[in-house]
C-alpha cells in the first residue's frame, strides 16, 4: 500500500512538472524562449540546438492533435499503429524543419509581446521577431487539454505551420492515397534531410 | 442489476467522450477552411517551373559568383539601400490605409536611415526602435476589401494573385529607380537591387523549396497566408 502510495506521489508529481495551467502560459513560455535564445547564442551544432530547444518546449505541445489536423478527416480512418507511426512521422518532421530554420534566424531575437484569450477555449500567445528591419509576429496557439493548456498550431509571419502541412497531405492523397503520404514521410522528403 | 447500470453508465460516458471530441475536432477543422483560389493551376505549376529552372540554371550561378565577389557588408549595404527606398511607397499606402501610426513610424525611419543611415545603406532605424511597416497598393486594395481573386504565378517575378498583380503598376510608380534616365541605367540598377536581394535571402529561398514535398503548394499557401497577414495587421 505504501509503495502504490508513493508511486501515485511520484506520478502526481510528474503531472505537476510538466503542467502548463492557464495563467502561467505566458511567463513559461517567456521564460523558455529566452533560455532557447541563450541557446542559440551558444552557436552549437544546428540540430544540437534544436533538440535542446525542443525539450524545453516538448511537453506544450500537442503532436498528436497536430498531425489529426495536418492530415484532417482521413486520419479517422486509420488504424492504431498507422496512427501512432503517422504522430511519431510528423513530429520527426517538424523537428527537423525546425533544426534547419536555426542557422537561418539564429541572430533573431524572439520576444514575448502578451496574450490575448481569444475564446474560452483558445489563447494566443504573440512573440515578435525583427526580419529585415520589419517587426513580424510567431503567433503560438493554445487550446485547454485536462486543465493544461497545449499547443497546436504556430503562425509565424501569419503563415500556419498546421495549414502548409494540410495542403500538402491533401494533395499527396489526392494522388496516391494514404501509401503516398507515409512514403513521403518515410523517406523524408517532407522535411530538409541532414 | 447494478452491474446493468454501471455498464449503461460507463457506456453513455464514453458516447459523451466521444461526442466531445467530434464536436472539438470539428471547432478545429472550422479554424482550417482555407482555400486557394487557383484555377489556372496547369499554368501556375508550369510557369513556376520554369522560374526554378532558370532559378537553377541561370540565376542560381550567377548568385553563387556575386556572392564569392562581393564582400558581405557591402552586399547588405546594397540591400538595406534599395530596402529604404521602399519607404516613399509604404508611407503612401499606409497613409492611404488610414493606418497613422505606421505612417509616421515610417517616415521617421525613412529620414533617419536617409540622413545618418547615409542614403539608407545602413540601417540605423531597425537598432533604435523603428521598424519597417510593409506596404504596397496590393495590400491597400485589400485593407479596402478587395479579394485577392485567383493565385497567379508571374513569369521571373514568381508568385502572385490578381489583385496584387494589377496593382504591381501602381507600386512601380512610387519606387524611385524607375525614374532614372537613361531607361538602361533604370534597368541596370533594378538587376542589381534584383540580384542582391536574391544572394541575400537565397539561404531562406532554398532551404524553404527543400521544405516541401510539393514547392508548388507551399509557395502557394504561403504567399496568400502571408499577404493576408499584411491586410489584417
Amino acid at each position: 500500500m505504501k509503495k502504490v502510495f508513493v508511486i501515485l506521489c511520484c506520478a502526481l508529481l510528474c503531472v505537476n512538472l510538466y503542467a502548463l495551467p492557464f495563467d502561467s502560459i505566458e511567463s513559461e513560455m517567456k521564460a523558455r524562449i529566452d533560455k532557447s535564445m541563450k541557446i542559440v547564442k551558444t552557436n552549437k551544432d544546428s540540430k544540437i540546438m534544436a533538440d535542446e530547444i525542443f525539450a524545453l518546449f516538448d511537453f506544450m505541445f500537442d503532436y498528436e492533435l497536430m498531425a489529426k489536423l495536418s492530415l484532417s478527416k482521413e486520419y479517422n480512418n486509420l488504424d492504431n499503429r498507422q496512427k501512432e507511426m503517422f504522430v511519431s512521422y510528423y513530429k520527426k518532421s517538424l523537428q527537423q524543419n525546425f533544426a534547419s530554420k536555426l542557422e537561418l534566424y539564429k541572430d533573431n531575437t524572439i520576444e514575448v509581446v502578451g496574450g490575448e484569450q481569444i475564446k474560452e477555449n483558445r489563447y494566443n500567445l504573440t512573440a515578435s521577431i525583427v526580419i529585415d528591419g520589419a517587426l513580424s509576429y510567431i503567433i503560438f496557439k493554445f487550446y485547454p487539454k485536462n486543465n493544461d493548456w497545449l499547443i497546436y498550431d504556430v503562425d509565424i509571419i501569419g503563415i500556419s505551420v498546421v495549414q502548409t502541412y494540410r495542403s500538402q497531405f491533401a494533395d499527396i492523397l489526392k494522388s496516391s492515397g494514404i501509401d503516398g503520404v507515409f512514403d513521403r514521410l518515410k523517406s523524408g522528403e517532407l522535411f530538409a534531410e541532414e | 442489476m447494478k452491474n446493468i447500470i454501471s455498464i449503461l453508465l460507463l457506456v453513455c460516458s464514453l458516447q459523451n467522450i466521444s461526442y466531445a471530441n467530434l464536436n472539438e475536432l470539428e471547432e478545429f477543422e472550422e479554424e482550417y477552411i482555407q482555400v486557394v483560389n487557383d484555377p489556372l493551376e496547369n499554368y501556375n505549376r508550369f510557369m513556376s517551373d520554369v522560374n526554378w529552372q532558370l532559378y537553377d540554371y541561370v540565376f542560381s550561378p550567377m548568385l553563387d559568383v556575386y556572392n564569392t565577389l562581393v564582400p558581405l557588408g557591402f552586399r547588405m549595404g546594397v540591400y538595406n539601400f534599395f530596402n529604404n527606398l521602399f519607404s516613399p511607397l509604404n508611407i503612401l499606402t499606409n497613409l492611404l490605409s488610414f493606418r497613422m501610426e505606421e505612417t509616421y513610424n515610417e517616415v521617421g525611419r525613412f529620414a533617419l536611415n536617409s540622413t545618418v543611415g547615409i542614403f539608407g545603406v545602413f540601417d540605423i532605424a531597425t537598432s533604435n526602435g523603428l521598424y519597417a511597416n510593409k506596404s504596397d497598393f496590393g495590400v491597400l486594395f485589400g485593407r479596402y476589401g478587395f479579394g485577392s481573386g485567383f493565385y497567379l504565378v508571374l513569369p521571373i517575378l514568381g508568385p502572385s494573385n490578381l489583385r496584387d498583380s494589377i496593382a504591381m503598376p501602381l507600386d512601380s510608380l512610387i519606387y524611385p529607380i524607375n525614374y532614372l534616365d537613361p531607361f538602361y541605367l533604370s534597368v541596370g540598377v533594378r538587376a542589381l537591387k534584383e540580384i542582391n536581394y536574391f544572394v541575400v535571402n537565397k539561404p531562406r529561398f532554398d532551404e524553404f523549396r527543400k521544405d516541401s514535398s510539393d514547392s508548388y503548394l507551399l509557395i502557394r499557401d504561403s504567399y496568400e497566408q502571408y499577404r493576408d497577414e499584411l491586410i489584417r495587421r
